[in-house]
């Protein structure tokens, strides 16, 4: 072997070293960025030499730049982050419908419920008071705002919903054409033998965000792209992007589908499932148990006070005490508002009779709801909302254990150490000094050599 | 061999003190409410039991300014009725001193001080409470009881009857008042049955002797037709002493029966009340009350008439009488202490009301405490469990932060 193949083998060498170097300073650099996965070089040695019936070594080279990448722990990620996200977003919607019904407190619907009815009981004691009159249009008034607020709040809710949901398919869309686009440049940069690592964690974060919006379904293909999937239908490969648009069905469900599609995309997880779900199933739920309660203590109330005959000279009858329920607003009758002696609450036309009043106010204690009475049924409404609430609390929590355990398990695996990469700089700072001894070496045997002459 | 990071080091510090965090803020919500619920997902089942306690409590709180409101009308009856009792003893006792043929010089003076009672009486039974007379039963329109223009009589207003009822219990209503017409007025009692198997078209009458407010008699004549299965139609005419007929009723009335219990349920398709029949023009005034009136398997009538006129009328005779010089009479001092015992024994009646009334505040008062005292158990905060996790939590969150802030920033690193 020639002198001058030791001077070859020590500066592929340092080379290779300043390579190792600048790999580890990589990691190092990226030791707090979460998306990061860290990068491990595979030395090897370089090909041998046959020469005069011995085999010559070459040196070392670097056979790959690798990622430390566990692909269960990332699909499972994927898989319980679509899941935490709905349950999530979820919770946090109901927790606003919850706060709307304000229970329990004074302020609950319950609460106004009962002390509407309380009031007309109160009437009946001293029918001719006039601030008891009063009293009952109060309560009334309180009922009838409550249950008025609640309508708006809770459609407001459904309109922000909707306007989020489209925010998010904006963004679905966005991250579809941007992982498109990383599926382009992996192909291109493997065609040029250029490290794709960097590429694959950019294609991760972006795969992470979308399954936080939605279900989503990957393959890999042999040349490091991936086909995904949403909800069923076509998303991205390395050659499409699918455009996805939302839509309000015939059934006033909010849905999204392929734009210019007609089949609606089966969300299952995800934010976007958590919006619809709430939008279609959760709200409408809750919106149609409180109608009927208000329909009823409306059409109870009528009917009784229709019967009964006002304070006035000559005393009326026929009177309604509420207007109407309708679309969500319940008006008092306007005529008992600017005249109190109109609420009809004797039995027989006399003054101090207040018997419909008391038949009224019984009206709280009756099971006129699928055999349950107005607060038994109220009351399951809100059991309903709690439950719902504190479900997708509890199976946030779960899946947050899981994410965090799945996030130990992916920092174990690819998470970059400093002491781990800090003895990789030392060691290769001793093989590059120990290749730059190697250069100084041959340098003295050729000087020697040259000596020689 | 586990590979443990920095990034998962600060991680765990950082999720151990957002924890930490969370339960002291939850710690020291639920202090400042004093509530461990403060919206239904807390617990959805205790908000439950909250809602419906607090449903409960409003209920009773309601019940019981009702019988707030009732036990103030009807002490104002109890004392009404007392200030009638004590006069009407002195009237009993002039009644009696009259008797002594020594005192009956004086009969004016007898006349003066009874008429002064009268007006006594009058006053009472014209008080209000709340607004409300008093025996003024649920009408409002006039004052119960007047003297009519020539001085001669008292008038009574013919609607002082009616029950003013409260609920003071779920499903449980109690009446607060005596109406006008059943402490002073005339009212002709019908105990009877009528026939079910008789046929429709079948006509029966009756007579019953009624007086007017000078005590004069006439005849009550009282006609009931079948018209349909359980009900009838009753009309009647008024005939004077020498059977001139001097009022008849202007339209009928219908009587309806239950057809399996046989009990009365409306009058005129109304809930069964007293029938005022009223003739001005000759001072007759009194109530009929069907309301014991059956049906049953024959015919059966029983009418009994609590009075012959009522106590105003009856002293302003008696008054009248010995301005003339004529002493009461048995019968008419037999009305005055026939009314005193029914005094007597309303008095007893509203007293057991009030007792009545007594024994449900003192119960209502012991539930709302016991769900009150339910409610602080399932939903209320032990302040000093509480404060101790407090603290516990805040030691445990210090020295998560001391830990942390000690080795998070330790590396291979520091020591090269």
């Amino acid at each position: 072997m020639a002198i001058t193949k030791i001077f070859d083998i020590a500066s592929r060498s340092l080379a290779v070293y300043r390579r190792a170097l600048d790999i580890t300073s990589h990691n190092i650099a990226n030791t707090n960025n979460p998306n990061f996965t860290r990068q491990r070089i595979v030395f090897a040695s370089d090909f041998t030499d046959m020469n005069a019936g011995f085999v010559w070594g070459n040196g070392v080279k670097i056979a790959d730049v690798l990622r430390y990448r566990d692909n269960f722990v990332e699909t499972q990620t994927r898989i319980i982050n679509s899941k935490y996200n709905d349950n999530k977003r979820q919770s946090e919607l109901i927790s606003n419908i919850e706060s709307l019904f304000s229970e329990p407190s004074e302020l609950g619907l319950g609460n106004l419920i009962g002390k509407f009815f309380a009031s007309f009981s109160e009437l009946a004691a001293s029918p001719t008071s006039n601030p008891l009159r009063t009293s009952v249009l109060n309560a009334a008034t309180s009922l009838a705002s409550k249950v008025n607020n609640l309508n708006i709040s809770l459609n407001g809710i459904k309109e922000n919903i909707k306007t989020e949901f489209d925010e998010k398919l904006k963004n679905i869309n966005k991250l579809l054409v941007q992982i498109n686009q990383i599926n382009k440049d992996i192909q291109s940069s493997q065609v040029k033998n250029v490290s794709i690592n960097d590429l694959l964690d950019h294609r991760d974060k972006l795969l992470n965000e979308l399954s936080k919006l939605a279900n989503i379904n990957i393959v890999t293909n042999s040349d490091n792209t991936v086909n995904v999937s949403l909800g069923g239908s076509f998303a991205v490969d390395a050659y499409h992007v699918t455009e996805f648009e939302s839509y309000i069905d015939e059934n006033k469900r909010i849905q999204m589908r392929i734009k210019g599609g007609t089949h609606p995309v089966i969300l299952t997880d995800g934010e976007m499932n958590a919006l619809s779900n709430v939008y279609n199933s959760k709200i409408p739920s809750y919106l149609q148990k409180l109608d009927r309660i208000v329909n009823t203590i409306v059409i109870e109330v009528n009917r009784i006070h229709s019967t009964g005959y006002s304070r006035t000279t000559p005393p009326q009858t026929g009177l309604n005490f509420f207007e109407e329920y309708k679309d969500g607003v319940l008006r008092i009758n306007q005529l008992l508002v600017r005249n109190p002696n109109l609420i009809s609450i004797s039995s027989d036309g006399t003054q101090a009779n207040g018997d419909k009043a008391i038949e009224i106010s019984e009206i709280i204690n009756q099971r006129i709801i699928d055999n349950s009475t107005i607060m038994e049924y109220y009351t399951s409404l809100i059991n309903e909302i709690g439950n719902d609430g504190l479900l997708n609390k509890n199976l946030t929590e779960a899946n947050q254990l899981v994410l965090e355990q799945l996030e130990l398990q992916k920092q174990i695996n690819s998470g970059v150490s400093l002491d781990e990469e800090m003895t990789n700089v030392l060691q290769f700072q001793r093989s590059y000094e120990a290749s730059a001894k190697l250069i100084k070496v041959s340098d003295e045997l050729l000087k020697t050599i040259l000596e020689l002459v | 061999m586990t590979r443990i990071t920095e990034a998962s080091i600060a991680s765990h510090y950082i999720k151990s003190i957002n924890s930490l965090k969370n339960s002291i803020s939850t710690i020291q919500k639920q202090i400042a409410s004093g509530n461990l619920v403060s919206r239904p997902s807390d617990s959805p089942s205790k908000a439950v039991i909250l809602i419906r306690n607090n449903e409960m409590l409003n209920q009773i709180n309601s019940n019981l300014n009702n019988i707030k409101t009732g036990l103030s009308f009807l002490n104002q009856t109890v004392f009404s009725l007392e200030v009638i009792q004590s006069e009407l003893l002195q009237i009993i006792r002039k009644l009696t001193d009259i008797e002594d043929p020594l005192k009956q010089k004086n009969l004016n003076n007898y006349a003066d001080q009874l008429e002064q009672s009268l007006r006594m009486i009058m006053d009472v039974a014209n008080s209000k409470a709340e607004g409300r007379y008093v025996f003024g039963g649920t009408d409002l329109s006039d004052v119960p009881f007047k003297f009519s223009n020539d001085n001669q009589t008292i008038e009574q207003n013919p609607l002082i009857k009616g029950n003013v009822n409260v609920k003071i219990s779920s499903g449980l209503t109690q009446r607060i008042n005596l109406s006008g017409a059943e402490v002073f007025s005339t009212i002709l009692y019908s105990n009877g049955s009528f026939d079910r198997n008789a046929a429709i078209g079948t006509i029966s009458t009756v007579d019953q002797n009624i007086y007017d407010n000078f005590g004069n008699q006439y005849t009550f004549r009282m006609r009931f037709e079948k018209v349909e299965p359980n009900k009838y139609s009753f009309t009647y005419q008024i005939l004077d002493s020498n059977n001139n007929l001097v009022h008849s009723s202007s339209s009928s009335n219908t009587l309806s029966f239950d057809p399996n219990s046989g009990y009365l349920v409306s009058i005129n398709n109304k809930p069964p009340s007293e029938i005022n029949i009223s003739v001005p023009s000759n001072r007759i005034n009194f109530y009929i009350d069907f309301q014991n009136t059956t049906e049953g398997n024959s015919l059966n009538f029983n009418f009994n008439l609590n009075q012959q006129t009522d106590i105003f009328n009856t002293l302003q005779i008696i008054i009248r009488n010995l301005r003339n010089g004529v002493l009461p009479t048995e019968a008419q001092k037999a009305e005055v202490d026939k009314f005193h015992i029914r005094v007597l024994e309303k008095l007893s009646e509203v007293g057991n009301i009030v007792n009545q009334f007594n024994s449900f505040e003192t119960m209502l008062n012991q539930y709302s405490l016991e769900i009150q005292t339910l409610n602080q158990d399932v939903v209320g905060v032990d302040v000093v469990k509480s404060i101790i996790d407090l603290q516990n939590k805040d030691y445990l969150l210090q020295v998560t932060q001391k830990i942390a802030a000690a080795i998070l920033p330790k590396s291979l690193l520091d020591y090269l």
